[in-house]
């Protein structure tokens, strides 16, 4: 403020209307109607970039999804983290599997223990693997025994481990705790993985948002010269194309979760399934109303910064010819 | 109301408009600038109403000196001004009434007084029949009548208008003139460019003649 501002007393600026909250709330109802107005005139031009807004937010708005899931999931066995699966060997029948659950259950550090027999191992496969002729082809069961041991709080595992493989009926043993290991470092992996594609995602929306609204600037430009010329202000302007910004991001918003939802749909069945493969009663958590209003607000915020840094910049360069 | 001292504006590439230009033009006056294509009429008329900053010399309309006027207030100070293109320069996909509300709205007039004062308007220019056409519809003669209502529906204190009858027919242009002496006869400045003569001399007004940017001769009312 090197310079000394004109003067232009509130009486000279208010020389033809009103000032104050009134005109103020007109004013957006006004850019809220040309938004409208705009929109209605050109449906196509708006619908393409909201698409376009869409499937770009569905990408982030999914891997979310997807990695919520996989974190409760892991959540959900860290509650049982010392569950191992003991795999007989093939030549042990279920009756003495049966025998050996029975003297394990009775050992110290033991908490339960799980048979499931080769019965039912096959019955699991036939229904899950889809290669029930295959099976039928080879004859006989090709699968062995499991037991599937839960260890008693504060049990000495190494101990426990090393009297079961001391068991001839058995063949190979199994942490399932190396198992949620892997997948908790792949979920840490992928959260990160995730939060860098939501982050260059953003930037994408920021863009394409602000490109759309510079080449509406663009098209619009006799009518803001107008504007200007009856002494609109650059924020007046600027008003409905920040209006149509973070309405693009709104409503892709909106339409990217609605993609979301309708894949979560379509690998819901599968999903569960699955789970009971695992004796698992989970279920696939799909997007909560909450989670859906927050990538709106989000993709709206986002649609709005990329419409002003366009629109300020563009409108500003316009004047009267 | 209009004063301009050693005013000059040069245009990037060396080309000079104007060149020490001085005059004043009084609260309520009706004043022509005319003069040759070129002679610097348009330049002029967008200096007062900032269009352009001029590059040197100094302009005060109505007690400001408008090199003080920051970008930021110029739309407030545009308010107080109508000005009137040869090519009407109206919105093509909206309404008569819409187009001359305009300046209304942005300033942030009630819709209730918007239409009070756009009717007022439109039927000083005999328009108001035609306030849900589009402009396509009207004829040449009444779309300018339509910019016109538009320029001064905000009732300015200065109505500029650059070559307003460039393209209409002798009768019409009369009818044009008319017009701007009914809203200078209630205190309007007034102050047109045009290059028609025979029009000028119609109307007893003082006129300003340019030439290659530089005030050539003042005439005091020529009858």
């Amino acid at each position: 403020m090197t310079r000394p501002a004109a003067k232009i007393t509130p009486r000279q600026r208010s020389s033809i209307g009103a000032g104050g909250f009134g005109a103020w709330l007109r004013a957006h109802r006004a850019a809220i109607a040309a938004t409208l107005q705009q929109s209605a005139r050109q449906p196509l031009a708006h619908a393409l970039t909201i698409a376009v807004l869409a499937v770009t937010l569905a990408l982030p708005t999914g891997l979310f999804v997807v990695l919520a899931n996989v974190e409760r999931l892991t959540a959900a066995w860290d509650a049982n983290q010392t569950r191992m699966s003991v795999f007989l060997k093939p030549t042990v029948d279920d009756a003495q599997a049966q025998r050996l659950a029975a003297s394990v259950s009775g050992s110290t550090g033991i908490a339960n223990v799980r048979v499931i027999t080769r019965a039912e191992a096959l019955d699991e496969y036939r229904a899950y693997s889809g290669l029930s002729e295959a099976i039928d082809a080879i004859g006989g069961n090709p699968l062995p025994a499991v037991l599937v041991i839960d260890p008693a709080d504060g049990a000495d595992l190494q101990a426990i481990v090393a009297r079961l493989r001391h068991q001839p009926e058995v063949d190979t043993l199994k942490f399932d705790m190396e198992w949620v290991q892997r997948l908790q470092a792949m979920t840490a992996l992928g959260q990160r993985a995730v939060r860098v594609i939501a982050g260059v995602l953003a930037v994408a929306v920021l863009l394409i948002a602000g490109n759309s609204i510079r080449v509406a600037v663009a098209q619009r430009r006799e009518e803001i010269e107008v504007y200007k010329l009856v002494g609109a202000t650059d924020a007046y302007i600027r008003r409905p194309f920040l209006y149509t910004g973070w309405l693009y991001g709104a409503l892709g918003g909106l339409i990217g979760c609605g993609v979301v939802a309708a894949m979560l749909a379509g690998v819901r069945t599968p999903v569960r399934q699955l789970a009971q493969l695992y004796q698992s009663a989970f279920e696939l958590n799909g997007l909560t109303w909450p989670a859906i209003l927050a990538v709106m607000v989000a993709a709206g915020f986002l649609g709005l910064l990329g419409a002003w840094w366009t629109a300020a910049h563009h409108i500003r360069r316009i004047d009267v010819r | 109301m209009i004063r301009f001292t050693e005013v000059s504006k040069s245009y990037p590439g060396g080309h000079d408009a104007l060149r020490r230009v001085s005059f004043e033009i009084d609260k309520g006056e009706f004043v022509f600038i005319t003069g040759h294509s070129g002679a610097g009429k348009s330049t002029l008329l967008r200096l007062i109403a900032l269009i352009e900053r001029q590059s040197g010399g100094e302009i005060v309309v109505n007690g400001q000196d408008l090199n003080r006027i920051r970008r930021a207030h110029v739309p407030y100070y545009r308010r107080r001004i109508g000005f009137i293109f040869q090519d009407h320069r109206l919105l093509s996909d909206r309404s008569v009434f819409d187009n001359v509300a305009l300046p209304l709205t942005i300033a942030g007039l009630t819709p209730h007084e918007t239409g009070r004062r756009v009717r007022a308007a439109l039927d000083r220019v005999g328009l108001l029949s035609k306030e849900k056409d589009l402009p396509a519809q009207l004829s040449a003669g009444e779309q300018q009548r339509v910019g016109i209502a538009r320029a001064v529906a905000h009732k300015p204190d200065i109505l500029i208008a650059d070559e307003p009858t460039g393209n209409l027919d002798a009768e019409l242009s009369r009818d044009i003139m008319e017009l701007f002496d009914l809203f200078n006869q209630v205190g309007v400045t007034v102050v047109i460019a045009t290059h028609d003569l025979d029009l000028l001399r119609s109307f007893g007004h003082r006129s300003i003649t340019l030439r290659a940017g530089q005030v050539e001769t003042v005439q005091e009312l020529v009858q």
